[in-house]
């Protein structure tokens, strides 16, 4: 299964513990009083950088960005816990749950149409319609950040990419690299045939048959006979597809 | 010419073709329905035949090339018999009428046009429903009186009409009780 | 006066207001301002060069102009030995206003001009971005003036937009030394190199939850008494739901049913999920459980597999093969959440599976039919084995290995074939 966009911080960790066991033995008996004062002392910081700055961090989508991307950098997770200081100081953990919340409300009530597979632009015009004209403006880092906390839910929420476009599943299948492929071809036109796929994939026809047909059942192919070759279209992919 | 705004759906080639994937289908005539009925009730259409309707811009999007076979068709209206949007015509079931306002809505409606105007109370015909001066701007106007009657049997139901048939349907008559 | 702004002033202030970043350079006063060659002045009083401007204004009237330095394209100076000198300020085109100074106005146009060609209105940091200034751009005056006072305020944005980037910078790289500090004392806890005890540890642990280190080298998940809290409550909301849902609920749909009706002070998916990782610990009448698929729900106590499973059979008896797209609408639950409930049926062997283009159907399980009869003796619950006898027949029969899981913060407790 292709691997979304991930926490770098976990891989700098595992980075960090290997240093440290290189270290080994010079390590002296830390104490938990340093840690202490140097955790108040950054709690101070953040709280001045707050008073200029909170405001800005929750009208504009990329300093946000900017600010959740270093985060990232240094290995923390600023949306781990609503408990967490910088939510609570900087006030944007409310921002991202709630995000979380309408993006699960959305992929929900568009999945019988797209089988739980969509364009990451059209969920994030469906949810800035839910959320009204008033409301803060969003950036898609920002869902992408919120659909990366609500994946540890295990209702198989996932970033995607297929070509040019990053996609949003939110139903646990799995698509693996054959899947994705397929999708991929198709993203241009949102449709693809079975001679398009088996020429520009070089596949035969039985693995191509196999992977159409998986597509069809989750809902997220749609099939189409009038033409002279069935054609398989992918609602998921098409703008606006479904609108009254 | 009344223009008709067809959904986004409608250009879009699989639409067209039944659906094999139970859950996929399922979506699809749901959607299918919202547009038969949006499609009817725009162009005042009380019936689809099979028939004569196949040729019809609501299963023919010419700009697609594509369009629902009568199998297709027929499925379609079966679902909204299912769903009580539809009562078939004949027992061949090549005709279908399409009920987009449930009889009690119909219903509803011609009550408070009786309670606007003043008629609760009186006999009125229901040619004057149907097709009297006074009902032109109202959405039953031009009903069929199959469902007009069905419609004010729904209000007999609740004890706010009497229905006085005559020979003449034109003729027959109702009166309106207060609520 | 196309190019001048309107200013009132306020009873009994004698100054001109600066703007942030604006400093004073100049001012005289008994100046009279004239639009282009008109004799008649439109205002008589102070003028003031600031870094950014060029103001007058008459106290007694409460009234003055003034107007933006950065676009004033030149000035020139018309000294006079029997009238008012006049300092011209040419906004292009043909387009000026005169300034008549009873004194001092040559002393006025040097720093005038002074100020022009250093271009003190702009601001340090991004002064080589404003390279292209008034000087090359062809004059369309209306919008010129607009599109110069909209370059102000983006140079103003901008400066501040580096300010943000700055500090936001040095932020980080405080965090850094913090997130360096607290990784060595987790090492450090890990290899059992500090001298304090529990206490010390939750504490720990509560920092680590505060800056968001979720991963750190000991993955300490916590004993925070906050957790203990949390998962009452999501348990005592919960126990009013799960009834109406049929007992099951995915992790997801509980996530935004908590957190609409808290409101605010919303919790995050992790807070969700340590919360309901307690359930087992606290004796709540739920379990937190994941199924295969990955997919997380938490089922109340009173539901159980059994039931379920019974409930599907009676189904398909009824009406037929059954779909998950059935039978979540025929109980009224998520596609997720009927779907996993078939695959659970169908590895307890009480169902086999059919895959048709039309969808995936289960019938029941006509292999083992025995198992029917035997339900309630055997007396199946999740955290309980199948005898091995059935293993082997149903080897065949079930196309996929299913594996059960319950998270408890510890790892899988069985696996059968």
């Amino acid at each position: 299964m292709r691997r979304g966009v991930g926490l770098h911080g976990l891989s700098k960790n595992q980075f960090q513990k290997n240093k440290f066991e290189q270290k080994g033995t010079q390590l002296q008996k830390e104490k938990m009083k340093d840690v202490k004062i140097e955790f108040e002392s950054f709690k101070n910081n953040l709280e001045s950088f707050a008073k200029t700055y909170r405001k800005k961090i929750n009208k504009d989508p990329e300093f946000r960005k900017a600010f959740q991307t270093m985060c990232q950098k240094i290995g923390v997770d600023p949306l781990a816990s609503h408990k967490g200081f910088w939510a609570k100081t900087l006030g944007f953990g409310d921002f991202y749950y709630e995000l979380g919340v309408q993006i699960i409300h959305v992929c929900g009530s568009t999945r019988s149409q797209n089988g739980g597979l969509m364009d990451i632009n059209e969920l994030k015009n469906k949810v800035l319609k839910m959320r009204g004209s008033k409301s803060q403006k969003i950036g898609i880092d920002d869902i992408e950040r919120a659909i990366q906390k609500i994946k540890t839910l295990g209702s198989g929420f996932e970033i995607c990419k297929a070509g040019e476009k990053i996609l949003v599943k939110s139903v646990p299948i799995e698509l693996n690299q054959d899947h994705t492929k397929v999708i991929t071809i198709s993203s241009d036109k949102g449709f693809t045939t079975k001679s398009i796929i088996m020429s520009q994939l070089k596949w035969d026809e039985t693995r191509t048959s196999l992977i159409l047909n998986q597509l069809l059942k989750e809902s997220i192919a749609w099939i189409d006979n009038q033409d002279k070759e069935t054609s398989y279209w992918f609602p998921g992919l098409i703008k606006d597809c479904f609108e009254k | 010419m009344n223009n008709f705004n067809f959904p986004s759906y409608y250009n879009l080639p699989p639409f067209f073709t039944i659906q094999p994937v139970q859950a996929t289908r399922e979506k699809q005539l749901k959607l299918w329905i919202d547009l038969v009925l949006a499609f009817t009730k725009h162009f005042k259409k009380y019936t689809i035949d099979i028939q004569e309707d196949s040729k019809s811009s609501l299963f023919n999007n010419e700009k697609i090339n594509r369009n629902l076979n009568d199998e297709g068709i027929r499925l379609l209206l079966e679902e909204l018999v299912k769903h009580g949007h539809g009562e078939w015509l004949d027992k061949s079931k090549a005709s279908c009428r399409i009920i987009w306002r449930t009889f009690d809505e119909w219903g509803k409606m011609i009550y408070k046009w009786a309670d606007k105007n003043g008629l609760v109370g009186q006999v009125c015909t229901v040619y004057e429903i149907r097709e009297g001066d006074l009902a032109q701007e109202e959405e039953f106007y031009g009903l069929d009186y199959d469902t007009t009657i069905k419609a004010l049997e729904a209000l007999e139901k609740q004890n706010l009409a009497k229905i006085f048939k005559s020979e003449n349907s034109d003729e027959t008559g109702v009166k309106f009780f207060t609520q | 006066m196309q190019f001048f702004t309107q200013l009132s002033i306020e009873k009994g202030k004698t100054s001109f207001e600066l703007e942030k970043e604006e400093y004073q350079i100049l001012t005289q006063k008994d100046v009279s301002i004239h639009n282009g060659k008109e004799k008649k002045p439109k205002l008589k009083g102070v003028i003031y060069l600031t870094s950014k401007r060029l103001a007058i204004i008459d106290y007694s009237k409460r009234k003055g102009f003034s107007t933006f330095l950065s676009i004033v394209k030149k000035t020139n100076l018309e000294k006079s030995t029997f009238s008012h000198s006049k300092v011209i300020i040419n906004f292009g085109e043909d387009k000026f206003v005169t300034f008549s100074f009873k004194s001092n106005a040559t002393k006025f146009a040097e720093k005038l001009v002074e100020t022009l060609s250093n271009k003190t209105w702009v601001p340090k940091i991004v002064k080589e971005e404003k390279e292209v200034t008034s000087k090359d751009v062809t004059p369309k005056f209306g919008i010129e003036f607009l599109l110069q006072r909209e370059n102000q305020e983006r140079d103003s944005e901008k400066k501040l937009l580096t300010q943000a980037f700055t500090d936001l910078d040095a932020l980080m790289k405080n965090a850094q030394k913090m997130v360096n500090i607290a990784e060595k004392f987790a090492y450090a806890l890990h290899k059992g190199e500090t001298d304090g005890g529990k206490q010390e540890t939750d504490e720990f642990n509560s920092i680590l939850i505060e800056i968001g280190m979720v991963d750190p080298v000991t993955k300490e998940t916590s004993g925070d008494i906050y957790y203990d809290e949390l998962s009452r409550q999501v348990a005592s909301f919960l126990e009013k739901v799960l009834p109406k849902t049929g007992g099951m609920i995915s992790l997801a749909d509980a996530y935004c049913l908590f957190n609409r009706a808290r409101g605010t002070e919303l919790i995050s998916p992790d807070d969700l999920l340590k919360a309901c990782q307690l359930f087992q610990k606290l004796g709540a009448s739920m379990d937190l459980r994941k199924f295969d698929s990955g997919v997380i729900v938490i089922q109340s106590k009173s539901n159980n597999d059994e039931a379920n499973c019974k409930t599907i059979i009676h189904l398909i008896q009824k009406n037929g093969p059954i779909s998950p797209f059935e039978l979540a609408k025929k109980l009224k639950i998520s596609i997720n959440l009927a779907k996993e409930q078939l695959l659970n049926a169908e590895s307890n062997l009480f169902l086999c599976r059919d895959e048709t283009i039309e969808g995936l159907y289960f019938y029941e399980n006509f292999f083992l039919n025995e198992n029917v009869d035997n339900l309630d003796q055997k007396n199946l619950s999740i955290n309980e084995n199948i005898p091995k006898e059935k293993k082997e027949t149903s080897k065949k029969e079930t196309s996929k290995k299913e594996t059960f899981v319950t998270i408890n913060g510890e790892d899988d407790e069985w696996q059968f074939v």
